[in-house]
């Protein structure tokens, strides 16, 4: 996956409950049920192509569904 | 063999999403990178409630089982050593994955689970919901998996295969003659 279809993942798992939050190093997913936080790197997108999987592996460890 | 890349996600045990403060939790992934992992995501709480992290990691001869295991003890040495020098304690390892990159394809492209309700159960078999309520009754038949208010929910991948193994007869079952009046 693209790591520039973040804004897709991102505006998915807020429709399925997940809160976003601002933080100094990017962005926190907040679980719906709460029990799971998501810390998501700013810088670390350039780092690896796969960066975004990364990150939609971690999710779907608290119920995010993808391909939305 | 040709150079590779493995995805790995480490769960350590703890008290929560709340137990470590998220500014902590930032830096442990930027920690990470300075120490080679490539794309690091972080996080806390889930099953075993304690920080975590998903990441890259560059190896020799992707599904090598001994560079495998050597990428396990890589990994964790790394994850280590970066919860240690962000000041995360750890209380144990909860669960390590190590992912092949064609395996991680695989995965993220499998669809989710989809669901269907009687009148979908209905289309998908090409029947009607009374018919479905019958088939109910028949081996073979899956079992719903919930039962709500609304009624029974099945899930398509267990139709599916229900439907394939299905031997279907066209047309209305034969009724029995009627018996002759004496």
């Amino acid at each position: 996956m693209d790591n520039k279809d973040y804004r897709k993942v991102r505006n998915a798992a807020m429709e399925q409950g997940w809160r976003v939050a601002s933080t100094k190093h990017g962005e926190t997913f907040l679980a719906p049920d709460g029990r799971m936080k998501v810390m998501v790197h700013r810088l670390h997108a350039s780092s690896d192509p796969r960066a975004l999987d990364h990150i939609v592996r971690r999710l779907k460890r608290a119920g995010f569904r993808w391909p939305a | 063999m040709e150079d590779g890349y493995v995805s790995v996600s480490i769960e350590t045990w703890g008290a929560g999403p709340d137990s470590i403060d998220e500014d902590v939790m930032g830096e442990l992934g930027t920690i990470l990178e300075d120490l080679g992992a490539t794309g690091a995501v972080t996080g806390i709480g889930g099953l075993a409630g304690g920080a975590g992290a998903t990441f890259g990691l560059e190896l020799d001869g992707e599904g090598d089982p001994d560079n495998l295991s050597h990428s396990c003890g890589q990994a964790l040495e790394m994850f280590l050593t970066a919860c240690e020098k962000a000041g995360i304690p750890i209380e144990g390892i909860a669960n390590i994955e190590i992912t092949t990159e064609r395996y991680l394809e695989l995965d993220l492209e499998r669809e989710p689970e989809r669901f269907a309700g009687l009148h979908e159960v209905a289309e998908f078999l090409g029947v009607s919901k009374q018919r479905v309520a019958e088939l109910r009754g028949r081996p073979g038949f899956p079992a719903p998996v919930a039962e709500l208010a609304a009624g029974p929910v099945w899930t398509v991948s267990s139709l599916s295969r229900f439907l394939s193994e299905w031997p279907r007869r066209p047309g209305r079952p034969r009724t029995r003659p009627a018996a002759k009046a004496v």
